[in-house]
């Protein structure tokens, strides 16, 4: 039975309510455009519990990728305060980021891609090359381990971006519109795949998408986002179904009635 | 709420089931030996016509023209022939060869590393830049009679002219790829926690690789060119003294042949760098090249 919590998830004071992995306190962000000063956030605070999948929706504009880069770390918020806890390998980065343009480097082949991170910090070379070739047969391409990106298809390569972003067990996984580019039957086994890896290391992720449908097929809880400023709108927690939810049980009276009224907070075709 | 009536009407058309494929029998690929053919014939055609042309030269050369203007392709040839048996044209190839490759050798890597010193330390290559291109802006080839004064006449002067000549283009080249490392590679870079000297090893020199390689494609044959002009206005070996001797003797044959050895230099270090970087770069999107 799918069940569905709306507001922020109850807060229970208790000794078993897990440790969150991210907390996000208050945070706006504004940035200087040609001529004004554009608010890109507006008082965005959230807690995220560990291993939590949680997909953040929003049309174009409402700052969702903004505040991906800013957990990442490529941004610096202009108010408020992000805490990431958990750590992956010992002296490697907490967090793994994914987004739709692969940014694989054309000349290291699918093996050395996925190697790089633990290249960067200092783990040995068997030890990294062995790790990254577990991960690249865990996303299904062990035969592909020599070739280089522009020798894969698009699907190909997000998958070797997946495996780069979870080769160093980060506690925290950010993705933006990781499938956007793909088809429809690819991204499916992506999510499969994105799903199963989450599961076994217990990474919390964060989706964004703009995608109705794939932020209910996947998440446990999803947020929604409000343009200029960008400011959230709803935060809704689905517990009770297995993941990913397909076509067929996205027609769960629940589940419908959830899409239907995302799409009614962002007051449009999204 | 009564029972709504749904007004769609869906109506499915299936093909009919497509009998077993059976191979097409008509449509069968050409085969390679008659594209061999075609291709045989067209070597054939600009054989002959280089031929006829040739022919016409030899012919017409010292009865409508006047053969000290224009030699004979049979004395050209004779007279490149005779250069290859004395071992004149390997002891003065060997002078422009060796000034090519220094200076060569010399300008790409003092390019380089001023260019990636430039790129990590923005405040000084910002200052410096403009006098690189400022500098840039004087014709090198006036200034060999400068070089001629300091250098002497010996092949110092030619290795000078082949570094500034490379060292200008590979400056410029990598200067702008280290600046504009595609912003992808460096997010990554940050992504990741990568220090300073690993963004610059693994990501942005790797990322400069394929705008050096143009450059260096660029530079070989200008360099060669720039070692033969430097020969040209004083020396006593190379190409270039080959070429300018045989103008003052106004020995037509001897001239040709010069041209004819700076021609194949020119065309064989075009083509080896551009079958190296194809080798060496098979990573580089085509598009890139």
């Amino acid at each position: 039975m799918t069940t569905l919590a709306t507001g922020s998830p109850p807060r229970v004071d208790g000794a078993d309510t897990p440790d969150p992995a991210i907390s996000v306190r208050d945070v706006g962000h504004a940035f200087a455009a040609d001529t004004a000063v554009v608010e890109a956030l507006r008082g965005i605070s959230l807690e995220i519990p560990a291993g939590q999948f949680v997909s953040l929706v929003g049309k174009s504009g409402c700052g969702k990728s903004t505040l991906l880069n800013i957990l990442a770390g490529l941004l610096t918020p202009t108010g408020g305060e992000i805490t990431v806890h958990g750590s992956g390998l010992p002296g490697l980065p907490n967090r793994g980021y994914i987004t739709q343009d692969t940014r694989l480097l054309p000349w290291r082949t699918a093996l050395q891609n996925v190697a790089l991170p633990l290249e960067l910090h200092g783990v040995g070379k068997k030890e990294r090359l062995d790790r990254a070739r577990r991960l690249l047969e865990r996303v299904g391409l062990g035969d592909a381990a020599h070739q280089r990106p522009d020798q894969l298809s698009g699907g190909m390569r997000q998958r070797v971006a997946i495996a780069q972003a979870l080769v160093y067990e980060p506690a925290v996984l950010l993705m933006d519109e990781p499938f956007g580019a793909l088809d429809v039957w690819t991204r499916e086994s992506l999510h499969d795949l994105l799903l199963d890896v989450q599961a076994e290391l217990g990474t919390t992720a964060i989706l964004v998408t703009h995608d109705v449908g794939e932020a209910v097929s996947l998440s446990d809880r999803i947020v929604t986002l409000a343009p200029r400023p960008g400011r959230i709108l709803g935060d809704y927690t689905i517990s009770g179904s297995g993941r990913p939810r397909r076509h067929d049980a996205l027609r769960d009276d629940v589940l419908a009635d959830l899409q239907d009224r995302i799409r009614r907070d962002l007051g449009a075709d999204v | 709420m009564s029972t709504i009536v749904s007004t769609v009407v869906v109506s499915e058309n299936r093909p009919a089931e497509v009998p077993a494929a059976e191979p097409p029998a008509a449509v069968a690929p050409q085969p390679p030996r008659r594209r061999r053919r075609g291709l045989a014939l067209r070597v054939l055609l600009h054989v002959g016509f280089v031929g006829a042309v040739l022919a016409a030269w030899e012919v017409s050369s010292g009865r409508w023209i006047d053969p000290l203007l224009l030699s004979k392709p049979s004395e050209v040839l004779r007279q490149l022939w005779d250069w290859i048996v004395t071992g004149h044209l390997v002891f003065h190839l060997q002078f422009t060869l060796t000034a090519l490759a220094i200076g060569f050798l010399l300008g790409a890597v003092v390019a380089f590393g001023l260019a990636v010193l430039f790129a990590e330390l923005p405040r000084t290559g910002r200052f410096a830049e403009i006098y690189i291109i400022v500098f840039n802006g004087i014709p090198t080839i006036a200034l060999i009679p400068v070089f001629i004064v300091w250098f002497g006449f010996g092949i110092e002067t030619k290795i000078f002219m082949g570094f500034l000549t490379v060292f200008f283009i590979v400056f410029i080249a990598s200067f702008q790829a280290l600046r504009n490392t595609d912003s992808r590679y460096l997010e990554l870079a940050r992504v990741l926690e990568a220090n300073t000297w690993q963004r610059l090893v693994k990501f942005r020199l790797w990322a400069a690789v394929p705008f050096l390689a143009s450059a260096f494609k660029l530079a070989l044959p200008a360099t060669a060119l720039a070692v033969v002009t430097a020969e040209f206005l004083g020396s006593n070996r190379g190409i270039g003294f080959l070429l300018i001797r045989a103008s003052n003797l106004l020995d037509m044959a001897s001239l040709f042949a010069a041209v004819l050895v700076v021609t194949a230099l020119v065309q064989i270090l075009t083509l080896a760098a551009a079958a190296l970087e194809s080798r060496l770069l098979t990573w580089v999107p085509k598009e890139k090249k």
